[in-house]
This record gives C-alpha cells, sequence and structure tokens, in this order.
C-alpha cells in the first residue's frame, strides 16, 4: 500500500459515507444508544465499586463483652488490642456510656429508652484499623483473634460487617455479571448493526466491486474503504455514548430526587479517560470487525 | 499464451458445460471461438479469467494455472489480462476518462502515468473527444470501445471478449472488431467468443467451433 492508495481508500470511504446520509445516521445513531446503555453500566459498576470501597475501608471491628465485665477488664482488654500493629485505635464504650449514645442516636426519641437499665446494653471495645489494613481479610483476621476464648474469654459477639459487606459484595457481582452480558450484547449488536450497514454499501457498489475484481484488484484492496466505513461509524457511535453518558453523569445529581437521595453519598463520578478510550478504539475496532465480516460474506457469494 | 489440456467443466453430477477440451493459442493469435448458445463458449471464457476453476483437466493462461490459482494469486493473473463484456459493465457515474483510469488507479500507478496512459488509449479507440462523457450518454458502440479502452490499458498480453458486439448493429460490430485487430496486430493475444458467424468469415480469422461442450472444428 502507498500514499495513492491511502488517498483512493480516504477518498472512497468518505463518498460512500457522503452517498448514504440516511444509513450512516441509522447505524451512527443505533450505534449510540446500544453503546450508551454499556457506558451507563460501566459508570454504575464503577461508582458502586468505588462506593463500597469507601464503605468498607470505613468499617471497623465492634466487640461486644459478656456480662459482669467491669470496666478495669475493659480498659485492659483496650489496651492489649492497641498493641496490636494493625489497630489504630481502640475506644472502650462501658454500659453506661452506651445508653448515652443510644439516647444522642434516638434524640427526641429517647424516652423510648425511660426506665431501662444500662445493664441491658452490653459494653464493647470499637476498633479502627490503621488506613492500610483497612480490608475485609484484615477485619476477619481481627475478628478471629478476637473471638479466640483463650485469650479474650470475656468477648461474646464480633460484629466486623460481614453480612453487610457480603450483601455489597454479591450486589457487585450481579453488576459486573449483568454488565458481561450487557457488554456482550451490545458488542453483537454493534457489529450486527455495522455488517448489515456495510452490506447495504456493497449492494450499492456491487457494479464497481465486479469491475474492480476484474481489472485485478486484491480483495484487502477492494475491503479498506469499508473497514474505514466501519471504524468511522464505530468511532462516531462510541464518542456521542461517551458525550451522552458523561452529560448523564452531570444531569442526573442535579435532579432535585436524586440529590435528596444521595446527599451522604460521594457524587457520581464519570469513567476514567483510559475507558473512554477503551471504549471508542474497541467500536471502532468493531466497525472495523464488523465490515470484514460483511465484505467477506459478500465477495464469496459473489465470487 | 492460452493451453488447454483435457478440460472438463462440470456443474453437479452429469451437467457437462466443457467435455474434455483442449487448445493452444500462441502470442499474437486471434481466434473466434463459436458456437450456438449453451455450447460452452461463455464457461470457457469465464476458466481462462479464473471466474471457474476446471472440474478436470489443466487451463494455463499467460503462465498461470488457474485450477491451482489460490484466492489471492487470481488478482495477478487478472492484470496480465483484459476482458470485454457483451453489457460492457462501465460504471454509470464515472466519466470514460475515470473509468478507463479506474484499472490503473487500482494498481496504484502515478497520476501523471495513469492521464497520458489514458489519453493514449482514447486516442487509440477514437474517443479522446468524449473523455468527459458519461456512460450513459453514449452510443452502444462507443461504450463498448470505452470497454475495450479499460481493458487495454494495462498492455494486458491477452484480450478475451465474450460476444462484444452482442448488443450492436452490424457496422457498429465491424467497427468493433476492426479494434480487436488491431490491438492483435500490437501484439495482444485476442480471443473472442461470438455467435456472429458474419463477423467470424468477415474477418477470416481462425476459427473454434464449440458443440455441447466439445471442440467441433477448429478451423486455422
Amino acid at each position: 500500500m502507498n500514499l495513492r492508495h491511502a488517498h483512493y481508500f480516504v477518498s472512497q470511504a468518505g463518498a460512500a459515507i457522503w452517498r448514504s446520509p440516511l444509513v450512516q445516521l441509522v447505524a451512527i445513531s443505533t450505534t449510540t444508544v446500544s453503546l450508551t446503555v454499556l457506558c451507563a453500566l460501566i459508570t454504575l459498576t464503577s461508582n458502586v465499586d468505588r462506593l463500597a470501597e469507601r464503605w468498607s475501608r470505613g468499617l471497623g471491628v465492634v466487640a461486644f463483652l459478656s456480662e459482669g465485665v467491669s470496666d478495669e477488664n475493659l480498659t485492659q482488654l483496650a489496651k492489649r488490642i492497641r498493641a496490636w500493629p494493625e489497630v489504630e485505635s481502640a475506644t472502650t464504650y462501658s454500659r453506661d456510656r452506651a445508653l448515652v449514645d443510644l439516647k444522642t442516636a434516638l434524640g427526641k426519641d429517647q424516652e423510648l429508652l425511660s426506665g431501662i437499665d444500662a445493664s441491658v446494653l452490653p459494653a464493647s471495645i470499637e476498633i479502627v484499623l490503621k488506613p492500610s489494613f483497612r480490608t475485609p481479610e484484615v477485619r476477619e483476621e481481627i475478628s478471629k483473634k478476637l473471638r479466640n476464648r483463650q485469650s479474650f474469654g470475656h468477648i461474646e459477639t464480633v460484629d466486623f460487617g460481614a453480612d453487610m459487606a457480603n450483601k455489597m459484595g454479591r450486589v457487585r457481582e450481579f453488576l459486573r455479571i449483568g454488565g458481561f452480558a450487557i457488554g456482550f450484547l451490545v458488542l453483537s449488536a454493534v457489529i450486527f448493526i455495522i455488517t448489515n450497514t456495510v452490506r447495504l454499501t456493497l449492494f450499492a457498489r456491487r457494479d464497481e466491486i465486479d469491475v474492480m475484481r476484474l481489472v485485478g484488484a486484491k480483495t484487502w484492496f477492494i475491503r479498506v474503504p469499508f473497514y474505514l466505513e466501519g471504524a468511522f461509524q464505530g468511532v462516531l457511535g462510541a464518542s456521542m455514548a461517551v458525550a451522552l453518558t458523561w452529560a448523564g453523569t452531570k444531569m442526573i445529581p442535579m435532579s432535585q430526587f436524586v440529590s435528596n437521595v444521595s446527599s451522604h453519598l460521594p457524587g457520581l463520578e464519570f469513567i476514567s479517560s483510559t475507558i473512554v478510550v477503551i471504549i471508542i478504539l474497541g467500536s471502532g475496532l468493531m466497525g472495523v470487525v464488523a465490515s470484514h465480516l460483511a465484505t467477506g460474506r459478500f465477495l464469496k457469494e459473489n465470487a | 499464451m492460452i493451453k488447454l489440456f483435457h478440460v472438463t467443466k462440470k456443474y453437479g453430477r452429469d451437467d457437462r458445460a466443457l467435455d474434455n477440451v483442449s487448445l493452444h493459442l500462441e502470442k499474437g493469435d486471434f481466434a473466434f471461438l463459436t458456437g450456438h448458445s449453451g455450447a460452452g463458449k461463455s464457461t470457457l471464457m469465464r476458466l481462462l479469467f479464473a471466474a471457474e476453476k476446471p472440474t478436470d483437466g489443466q487451463v494455463i493462461v499467460a503462465g498461470h494455472n488457474v485450477g491451482r490459482l489460490s484466492a489471492g494469486s487470481i488478482p495477478v493473473l487478472r492484470r496480465n489480462i483484459g476482458v470485454v463484456f457483451q453489457d460492457f459493465k462501465l460504471l454509470p457515474r464515472r466519466t470514460v476518462f475515470e473509468n478507463v483510469a479506474f484499472t490503473l488507479q487500482i494498481l496504484g500507478r502515478p497520476k501523471q502515468e495513469i492521464q497520458d496512459r489514458v489519453r493514449t488509449i482514447l486516442r487509440q479507440v477514437g474517443l479522446s473527444h468524449k473523455s468527459k462523457a458519461l456512460p450513459q450518454r453514449m452510443s452502444g458502440g462507443e461504450q463498448q470501445r470505452v470497454a475495450i479502452a479499460r481493458a487495454l490499458v494495462n498492455e494486458p498480453l491477452v484480450l478475451l471478449a465474450d460476444e462484444p458486439t452482442g448488443n450492436l448493429d452490424a457496422s457498429l460490430a465491424m467497427e468493433i472488431m476492426r479494434l480487436l485487430e488491431a490491438t492483435n496486430a500490437r501484439g495482444t493475444t485476442v480471443l473472442v467468443a461470438t455467435h456472429d458467424l458474419r463477423l467470424v468469415e468477415a474477418l477470416g480469422k481462425r476459427v473454434i467451433t464449440l458443440e455441447n461442450g466439445r471442440i467441433k472444428a477448429d478451423q486455422k
């Protein structure tokens, strides 16, 4: 291939696109809609991941002590725990303090606790891990150590957020599997759409292709302008999908309903620039693959 | 230049379009291929430019064994062959000049060379004054001359013409034949498939007659 060929390919692809605006519009807009679904899903998954990560890092471990543990024992236990390398702090909560905290949390509804004695609430130690140890694995490890009866006989139960972490994990897993399934469907749809668009162009230019083959054009030479057309549709469709998703991430938090719901959540973040590049280039590549399939079939059928 | 050795072409199990055909055309030969419709003329021509492969036997064109050509090698053979059809196969949206230049563009020839060669060939077929015209606005004879110019612009070793005068009246048909004769005089091997016996007799060239897929006569 030389520069003259490159000029020929670009002009042929450009002419084909220019001659069939409606077909191009249908192909690009359908590709845009399909890829917008994918981009939205990736955005959602990455935001849920980020939220889960942040939430998970904020979780600590709470050890609830059995009845009859003295304040002195409580202090001793906390001191031992603070000595562990993973632990940033270990705060003790006596029964009395637990009752005060609960009343504070209930606010104007604290009357509900009237007549309730502090002895019904267990004393506890709230453990905060150092940032580099704030993982589910370390939390579970710490929890195991605390449940060891021989070392910590006064500890009755340990809560390290396992239930919530499991639930969050399942949601993330569901989104990930759903993302793969939808991604596969979307990519198949993009290939299907572009294949058929290119086939329409091929039929419109079949006389020209006949002549090209007759005078000795090689197959790749016939195919390249169609590859360019497919890549154009893929790249433009993906770029528009990315733009729409970006606009969505900017507009959704502005709506009243969402802002009420998400006031305690971190802001919605757009997908990373690396993923944007992968989506756009990947879609262009899908366009080329689709054109390859369409031209292969066409040239075989019209050999 | 063209050699067929015991060539048979079958479609399906029993339909023999060609049956044990052998023939030789040397460099610079001019021959007519005649016979009734269905005699096998077009099948033989299609074998020569590798649109089909033989079921049995060997087809050698310009040194290429058609039966053994891979899909990627067929274009190499076709660059040595010019083909002209009864329906011209011109591109309606392109001018005469663009139709003829198309072959050279595909081969990646420099712009100046394309202009020089197209001008020369259009002069030879008598269409210099129509280079900017669209094929649809031209007569059948003129369109066929454009098709011949396109077939010859790459200076092929062999020119195959399948019923090139089928859509033309007698005087235009003779004009086209004279053009093919002139091409042959410049050294190109020419094979013309036709059922127009008056033209064949008028030119007095070699005549290969096919009947039911077999060579009935080969008059040199």
